[in-house]
């Protein structure tokens, strides 16, 4: 028998004493209750294994060397995950074996988690300026799909308007889960705003939210923000907000416009993308009842014990229902306490100043390459009127070239294009979505200008 | 047995102040560059890139420290945390918390891994598309199963997305409308009634008779032509297993109903039992649990679906595919249930899950499968014949068990009136993570569900155990020493932590001030 | 410092040992003791309150003179106030109902009670649901579903609410048995409403480790489905307690809490039947029974509910009939069996076998009638 480096019990000599004890005289014995019906008839048929480490470690770096990073080439991808800069703290942090290896202990044993917790709770709560704030769900899509749920068991009615441009991966995210809730899309105006009349004539008495995106999922801000928030109240029904941390330095937090649930995605918070693993949601409201007793998620509140000590306790666990309680339940799992581990050490590191900076300099880049491509010939950049935070849309239908055939020409450049928008948006034309964060640097966009000027 | 010597553990109690109490105005831990200068000239000033009534108008009142400070601040929280690692984590069973090698943590950290965005051209990504396709390749050949989707990232949208395929299938043949009930135990995890219900079934929980697990019986009386499926945990997280599940499951599919199981309990069946041997038409796996991937403070993790080949087309997209030379994604799906979570999901625990199972191989995973078994069996002869005041429910009927058990502390509370909470709590002074009592409801009264995997020595539950003796010796001896425990942990016992109602919440340190303006 | 309220009933169960099946009633005492019965419930009570001698400190019992619970408190050095004094020696029910009055006003936060049912009823009839209360198993008869399994854990569980300073609470059925029927052999069992009584902190605690729902939800839920699910032109016979008239509150109807009410197309056609009136409905057929089994023995006919009787169980049928329960109220029934005895074996027979008992909404634990 081999002595697996994993499993200490492997030794022969232990296993014997173990089994002398049980008085058994294999393993086998111990489970031979269980039926023949169901017991595998032969051995799994795997790959041979490499059981050294030192061949597990070469079998799968030379797997990962196949892939060409972001880091390795100029990358202008965006479109729900975004390759911002990870400080190193970040990674330090969630490194740790006693983070990186907790799972569900509590108040005690794993205070310092909970107080970590608490902290990512309380950080959020500042920059969306709100009372309340959730651990943190699987993606941002859980976290949108659960605010509809929460409109839904408010008020009781089943429809949720959402804008034409949302981000079409989320919608689908959004519509298999909200079991109950009918997706009617608000158009967008040519200009890129939301179109208020086509709004106005969809809210009606069934309606149980407005969602929003803002930034939108085509990267401009939305002008109009205060104003649908009020028509979503006057009809009686809830406003949702799915806004991009990284802009809340320099934006205005969804709650400061009338925004009555918060929601978003934390991977721009010290999270790498990971091809998309890094993922985790983030929902937040006001401290009313109709709210508080309408999350389906852990709520970790702080207490002080008679020698003056915080402690945090899972708190109000009778919830998960509300008004319609009944038919609209959600479930609760494992979902990413990690990444608010992270997101809290990402708060932190940044302070109020460095998320300040941080919007203000993706602000600046991306704007910049703004006014750079627009200069290509053949090349459009509609939403002229908008301003843009992160992302903007590129149409190249005027080149007679599709994106796919631009991205092809601009990757053996080693460059990432854009995200192709034209196989979900077609009445967008040939267009891309352009994503610029601090990462990207002044010289990277001249060089994709360059490269664009010579393919079109 | 003899007992071995317990530790004069203290956890770390740092008494560390929150991130808020710390900050001194003016502090910078990191600095972005500034491109005011440069850029600017082509884009002209800040105040004309945003629209003015969306500029932020008060700063947000986060911390300001310098580097050394929050490092410091966050490792001090990591000393008042107990993770896997640094213990003996026997205690928290259906967890199945066992060593995640340190190896694969170097390649879901390498760049090769972190910096890959999920839309990159399909040329670029031919390491991780490899990885995803080999590793659904290994799924299904230990489910037995046809096709696997890796895009739930947890076991509960593990179940929520079995339940939404298996809707999804109803629907298609039209039955929908007939089909709207789904069968479980009360003993199955919670979610395996909670994910169903989500998606619009009505449930219908079977209890236990005297043998553990419910009568096939009992199952025929309630399946019917409403039946759409059966969502079963084998063994359950109560440690029995079901010796007549293949009747079970023939029972549901001849009332034209699928079988899902919930493999969130599979640590002690590798190589020996699979679904497709179950009879399962789906099932999903947690990676975070049986196969390695580290918990991570409750996540990220994976619950890897599994599905027949008649459910493939219903899995969520993207999949990943392989034409003989290269690895491609395939959005393409028409029938499919859309999405479930962005992208493709966990993939560091994919990889991690992956290499585990590359440095194992078949007779690895069996001696995993087998060692747990033999751990669990030793432990449970040891806590029954050792610790005064523990049961098993079930024992006259059900004797055998596999990877874990759930005990009862009811003599012990009776006796004594410590609780197992008390005894829980107690455990941190002796350094282990507390363990996982049972999941709703509480069939088991005073439960206690340890689970010692094989990554413990016959040392290591020998030291848990010799704990248990002592907690159980005081309690008996001088129950309020364990009752007003813990003592060697950062906090000590909190005299109240719950609250009346939402007014007295306070999750955010903002809302915490408005409540005591005095704090 | 915690208030407890403590009565104990000092003669309750000395029927039980010589075998008179009850002591209600003053000449059936007095043949209790010629029989040469003893006090029992004083021991059964000071069995529960070791539980809280630990506790002195953090607690001060609100109790009544002599053998009401001043004795005993006495005995086991425990912080006491007497806020009730008896008239006599022999107490009665009316000491039972001042005693618990008097215990309300001074502030206690729960009233434990060793007594049998009917000790309960008496205590029911004095605060009913205003205050919470958990019976010390100590008559003969325990049918009502307001006692803990043995006074061991009836302390355990004060003890715990006592240190964990919060808890929550639910309804549950207070029955008693004619006593000079059962004396016959006939059982004939009249629910007299509803105590609350605290759910155990251990619950709590594994609520708050799997965020599940309350009681108060649980039933909204039930309501809803039923609601629902109600058909045009049957006719519900709805059973008595709180549980069972959930859908008549949902619908905004009246009801009698402790008889049977008749419901059809959503309006109220009879309140609290008699058994004739009852089976006059019955015969018309298209008939359904709605019915929640009493907390802790799982009886869903022939305790508390006698309008339910053989010929009209046997004319609605078993498919007929609709079991409703939170789960917490589940978990309390002995062994999750439900009972049925509606006084003929062959009516008992058909009852048998399995009901899906609705649980929330669209929720369903199939439980066994034996």
């Amino acid at each position: 028998m081999i002595q697996y480096p994993y499993i200490p019990n492997s030794n022969e000599a232990v296993r014997k004493e173990m089994l002398d004890f049980i008085g058994a005289k294999s393993v086998e014995e111990i489970y031979s209750f269980i039926p023949d019906e169901v017991r595998m008839k032969k051995p799994l048929d795997l790959p041979e294994p490499c059981t050294s480490e030192m061949q597990l470690k070469k079998y799968m770096d030379g797997i990962l060397a196949k892939d060409s990073t972001c880091a390795e080439n100029l990358n202008f991808l965006g479109a729900g995950c975004y390759d911002h800069y990870v400080p190193a703290v970040c990674d330090e942090i969630n490194g740790r074996s006693e983070f990186l290896t907790a799972y569900s202990g509590d108040t005690y044993a794993d205070h310092g988690k909970l107080q970590v917790f608490f902290e990512f709770t309380s950080m959020m709560g500042e920059l969306l300026n709100l009372d309340v704030v959730s651990f943190p769900t699987y993606d941002g899509g859980q976290a949108a799909s659960t605010a509809v749920m929460m409109s839904h068991r408010i008020n009781g009615r089943g429809t949720a308007l959402v804008p034409e441009h949302m981000n079409p991966s989320l919608r689908s995210q959004m519509e298999c889960y909200c079991e109950g809730v009918k997706f009617v899309t608000v158009a967008s105006r040519p200009d890129g705003l939301l179109d208020l009349d086509d709004l106005k004539s969809k809210l009606n008495e069934d309606t149980c939210c407005v969602f929003l995106q803002n930034p939108t999922f085509l990267g401009y801000f939305e002008e109009q923000c205060e104003e649908i928030g009020k028509l979503a109240h006057g009809a009686g029904a809830q406003y949702i907000v799915y806004a991009d941390p990284s802009s809340l330095g320099i934006a205005e937090p969804p709650a400061n416009y009338g925004a009555d649930i918060s929601c978003g995605e934390i991977q721009p918070l010290g999270i790498h993308m990971s091809y998309g693993g890094g993922l985790g949601g983030y929902l937040a409201t006001r401290q009313e009842e109709q709210y508080v007793m309408n999350y389906p998620h852990h709520l970790y509140s702080i207490f002080k014990n008679s020698k003056g000590e915080y402690g945090y306790a899972r708190a109000l666990p009778e919830r998960t229902s509300y008004y319609v309680r009944e038919k609209a339940v959600e479930y609760l799992g494992t979902c990413v306490g990690l990444w608010a581990v992270t997101a809290a050490t990402y708060l932190a590191v940044m302070g109020p100043d460095g998320m300040r900076e941080l919007g203000e300099n993706i602000l600046f880049k991306s704007n910049y390459a703004r006014k750079k491509l627009a200069q290509l010939p053949n090349v459009k950049l509609p939403y002229d009127g908008r301003y843009s935070f992160m992302e903007f849309v590129v149409d190249f239908t005027g080149t007679g070239k599709t994106v796919a055939e631009i991205n092809k020409a601009l990757l053996a450049k080693g460059i990432f294009g854009g995200y192709d928008l034209s196989r979900e948006m077609s009445d967008l034309g040939q267009s891309m979505l352009v994503c610029v964060t601090e990462k990207t640097e002044l010289a990277d966009i001249d060089t994709l200008v360059d490269a664009l000027k010579a393919i079109v | 047995m003899s007992d071995t010597k317990l530790r004069n553990f203290h956890e770390a109690q740092w008494d560390e102040d929150l991130i808020f109490e710390q900050s001194v105005p003016g502090s910078r831990s990191l600095l972005v560059p500034d491109v005011s200068k440069e850029a600017g000239a082509v884009t002209g000033a800040l105040s004309g890139l945003m629209p003015a009534g969306l500029k932020r108008k008060e700063k947000p009142a986060l911390p300001e420290l310098a580097q050394p400070q929050v490092l410091r601040h966050y490792l001090r929280l990591s000393q008042e945390t107990i993770g896997q690692d640094i213990n003996i984590d026997i205690g928290l069973g259906t967890c199945t918390m066992k060593y995640s090698p340190k190896i694969n943590e170097q390649f879901v950290r390498s760049p090769k891994f972190t910096e890959m965005h999920p839309y990159q051209d399909d040329d670029t990504a031919q390491g991780i598309l490899k990885i995803i396709y080999d590793f659904e390749q290994i799924m299904k050949e230990i489910s037995g199963l046809d096709a696997v989707s890796f895009q739930p990232g947890g076991g509960g949208q593990g179940i929520y997305a079995n339940a939404a395929v298996l809707k999804k299938y109803f629907e298609d043949r039209g039955e929908a409308e007939q089909r709207t009930q789904i069968i479980t135990t009360i003993l199955s995890h919670p979610l395996d009634s909670a994910a169903p219900a989500m998606k619009g079934f009505e449930v219908i929980s079977l209890f236990p008779d005297e043998n553990g697990y419910p009568s096939l019986e009992n199952l025929k009386a309630v399946v019917s032509e409403k039946t759409a499926g059966i969502f079963i945990t084998n063994p359950e997280d109560t440690g029995v297993f079901n010796p007549i599940i293949r009747e079970f499951v023939d029972v549901v599919h001849q009332a034209g109903g699928l079988c899902v199981c919930d493999m969130a309990d599979y640590n002690g069946l590798f190589g020996l039992v699979r679904a497709k041997e179950l009879g399962a038409d789906m099932c999903h796996f947690n990676l975070h649990k049986a196969f390695s991937s580290p918990h991570a403070c409750m996540g990220p993790g994976c619950g890897a679906q599994c599905v027949s080949a008649e459910l493939e087309k219903y899995l969520p997209r993207p999949r990943v595919r392989f034409d003989g030379k290269r690895y491609y994604t395939d959005y393409d799906g028409p029938a499919s249930v859309g999405k479930i979570r962005q992208f493709h999901g966990t993939l560091s625990a994919v990889i991690r899950a992956y290499a585990w199972v590359m440095s194992l191989g078949k007779d690895g995973l069996q001696t995993v499968a087998e060692t747990a078994i033999l751990n669990n069996n030793y432990m449970m002869k040891r806590m029954l014949n050792e610790v005064k005041g523990v049961s098993m429910s079930w024992a006259e009927k059900a004797p055998h068990r596999l990877e874990q058990v759930r005990y009862s502390f009811e003599k012990l509370y009776k006796d004594t009136g410590v609780s197992a909470e008390d005894v829980n709590r107690h455990l941190v002074d002796f350094g282990f993570q507390r363990f996982f009592a049972s999941h709703h409801p509480l069939i088991v009264p005073e439960p206690f569900t340890p689970e010692p995997t094989e990554s413990y020595s016959k040392a290591d539950i020998d030291e848990y155990i010799t704990a248990l003796k002592k907690i159980s010796d005081e309690a008996y001896s001088t129950p309020e020493v364990v009752i007003n425990a813990p003592y060697k942990a950062p906090i000590s016992k909190l005299e109240c932590d719950h609250i009346k109602d939402y007014t007295e919440l306070a999750v955010t340190w903002r809302s915490y001030k408005k409540q005591h303006p005095d704090a | 410092m915690r208030k407890l309220g403590l009565i104990v009933n000092p003669i309750a169960g000395m029927g039980g040992k010589v075998a008179l099946k009850g002591t209600d009633g003053a000449d059936v005492l007095a043949a209790a003791r010629a029989r040469g019965a003893h006090p029992e419930s004083g021991h059964k009570a000071a069995r529960a309150l070791r539980a809280l001698v630990p506790l002195r400190a953090e607690l001060e019992v609100l109790t009544a003179s002599g053998g009401m619970g001043q004795t005993l408190c006495e005995q086991m050095d425990l912080p006491h106030r007497v806020v009730y004094h008896a008239a006599g020696e022999d107490t009665g029910p009316g000491d039972t109902e001042g005693a618990a009055r008097a215990m309300v006003a001074a502030g206690a936060e729960l009233i434990l009670f060793a007594g049998g049912d009917g000790t309960a009823r008496n205590l029911c009839q004095a605060v009913g649901e205003t205050v919470p209360v958990l019976g010390i198993p100590a008559g003969v008869k325990i049918q009502s579903a307001v006692f803990a399994l043995d006074p061991e854990t009836a302390g355990q569980i004060a003890a715990a609410l006592v240190r964990a300073g919060d808890f929550t609470c639910s309804p549950r059925e207070v029955v008693d048995l004619d006593e000079d029927a059962y004396r016959t052999g006939r059982v004939s069992a009249t629910l007299y409403g509803m105590m609350r009584v605290p759910n155990c902190p251990q619950q709590l605690q594994s609520m708050k480790q799997s965020g599940f729902t309350r009681e108060a939800d649980q039933m909204a839920g039930i309501a809803g489905y039923l609601e629902e699910h109600l058909e045009p032109g049957v006719t519900y016979a709805v059973g008595s307690g709180s549980t069972a008239k959930c859908i008549l509150q949902r619908l905004g109807l009246p009801y009698e809490l402790l008889g049977v009410d008749i419901l059809r197309d959503g309006a109220l056609l009879a309140k609290d039947v008699t058994e004739e009136q009852l089976w006059s409905y019955a015969r018309e057929g298209d008939m359904k029974i709605i019915v929640s089994p009493i907390g802790g023995q799982g009886f869903i006919f022939g305790r508390g509910n006698h309008q339910f009787s053989a010929r009209v169980l046997r004319a609605v049928g078993k498919e007929n009939i609709a079991v409703i329960a939170p789960e917490s109220k589940i978990l309390s029934i002995a062994g999750y069996q439900l009972h049925a005895d509606c006084g003929d074996p062959e009516v008992n027979e058909s009852l048998r076998g399995y009901y899906n008992v609705l649980c929330g909404y669209g929720y369903f634990l199939s439980l066994c009638c034996k």
